[in-house]
């Protein structure tokens, strides 16, 4: 694979960056786009096989505390490691098997939110290093806030709540998977900048 | 309990349809359920996808793990809309929280709704063949890079769930215990971080495979299989049509209907 890669010394202050893809907004080759899907197979497992369950089942579908976690998480990998278009096909693989197996009622508007999401989580990640947990936390502020916003007229419509209703249940899944992706995404970004799974 | 139930052919009329077909049959089932308010027509909705399986062959136990997990669902809807909507009519009262019955229509029509866009998604899928997916992406005019990529998801996806059953065994005999949904979220982390790693392992593994086959040598490719439109899709195409055209001629003329 003849990727051009790059550091970014001059971008994040002297400290080289936790991917060796982080200047690049854009990855095409192979191994991108079959991680890309993978990941996105991985997030539904986990997410439709227990956590979005649990999440609908306690809260009804109105907002997903531990599904926003592991969504958020496995979505800044996605997009930390294998950039654009992966983050894309990440986001939407689980969309389209959240459709499917109907984790979620409102599962048709994760196609909107994991096509913003991993645009703020590429462009954020160029211009920190990702080597600081609080790093992680930085990155998924604007994602997590700008990436989530299209289920408050979702959640809005398909469940007929108030406007106010629907911004606060939103701003808890948003609080609950910043919490949960802050630490995991972390964790795991280092494993695989370890083990050099990604490169 | 697997996620997905994949396709798996049987000889059926509804398996042998053109891709396009089946997609276009999914189309107005979530046009209608969609547009759809009043609760008798979106359940007699769901009762025509439910005769679609069994015409096409589908056992209804392939559709149960679904319409199961759905019932949770449906039912802390039902809950969530008796408290939203308050009325003259309260039903129950437990502490500060009030139910009200003006609640229960909106419910049903909610939970119905969602029934029927899931159960007619996954039949979609239970009957779709990933490489006709592929082609019919194809016919759209999107690359083969990555029209590849919706039938290689479908493939992986029961690799994968095995693969994350073997780390739920293996975990556990290394003594950690597993058993029980609350379990496995409080021991999401050693779970997750070797389903991750040895995940994206794969993927490097098919990545490689699929290079060294020529996948992206060149802008197009050949396929063994082709899809063409034969008779009977024609006349199931043209009956979705009529179908379409005449419901939205009574969506004008008869709202009331519908609402």
């Amino acid at each position: 694979m003849s990727v051009k890669t790059g550091t970014l010394q001059g971008v994040v202050g002297e400290e080289q960056p936790l991917s060796r893809y982080q200047l690049q907004i854009f990855r095409f080759d192979a191994k991108a786009l079959v991680a890309g899907v993978i990941l996105g197979v991985v997030m539904t497992i986990i997410n439709a096989g227990i956590l979005e369950r649990v999440d609908t089942a306690l809260t009804g579908g109105t907002w997903f505390p531990l599904a926003g976690g592991t969504h958020s998480t496995l979505s800044v990998i996605s997009g930390l490691f294998f950039r654009l278009p992966a983050g894309w096909i990440t986001g939407e693989t689980n969309a389209l098997f959240a459709v499917i197996t109907g984790s979620t009622p409102v599962s048709w508007a994760f196609l909107i939110n994991n096509a913003i999401y991993p645009v703020i989580v590429v462009l954020v990640s160029r211009v920190l290093s990702m080597k600081k947990w609080y790093h992680f936390a930085v990155l998924l502020v604007p994602a997590i806030l700008i990436g989530y916003s299209p289920m408050i007229p979702a959640t809005y419509s398909v469940f007929h709540l108030t406007w106010g209703l629907a911004f606060k249940f939103q701003l808890l899944t948003d609080a609950a998977a910043f919490l949960i992706a802050t630490i995991l995404a972390y964790l795991i970004a280092q494993a695989i900048a370890r083990s050099r799974v990604a490169d | 309990m697997p996620v997905l139930t994949t396709y798996a052919y049987r000889n059926s009329f509804v398996f042998r349809l053109d891709p396009r077909v089946k997609v276009a049959w999914l189309g107005v089932m979530l046009l209608l359920s969609i547009t759809t308010s009043r609760p008798a027509l979106l359940a007699a909705y769901l009762l025509l996808i439910l005769a679609t399986a069994a015409v096409a062959g589908v056992p209804f136990i392939h559709l149960w793990p679904t319409a199961r997990a759905m019932l949770s669902v449906a039912v802390v809807i039902v809950f969530i809309q008796l408290f939203l909507h308050p009325g003259p009519h309260p039903l129950l009262q437990v502490g500060g929280i009030r139910l009200y019955r003006e609640g229960f229509p909106i419910g049903v029509e909610v939970a119905l709704r969602i029934y029927c866009i899931v159960l007619a998604s996954l039949l979609t899928f239970i009957w779709m063949d990933p490489t006709a997916l592929t082609l019919l992406l194809l016919k759209t005019g999107l690359n083969y890079r990555y029209a590849m990529l919706v039938s290689l998801s479908l493939r992986t996806f029961p690799l994968l769930e095995r693969e994350l059953g073997k780390i739920y065994d293996s975990q556990q005999a290394r003594g950690m215990e597993l058993r029980g949904t609350l379990r496995k979220l409080v021991r999401l982390l050693p779970v997750m971080m070797p389903f991750v790693l040895r995940a994206l392992r794969r993927a490097n593994e098919i990545a490689v495979s699929m290079e060294l086959r020529g996948f992206g040598y060149r802008r197009q490719r050949t396929w063994q299989r082709s899809i063409a439109l034969a008779s009977w899709d024609r006349i199931v195409l043209t009956g979705l049509t009529v179908v379409i055209v005449a419901y939205a001629g009574l969506r004008v003329t008869q709202p009331g209907w519908f609402v």
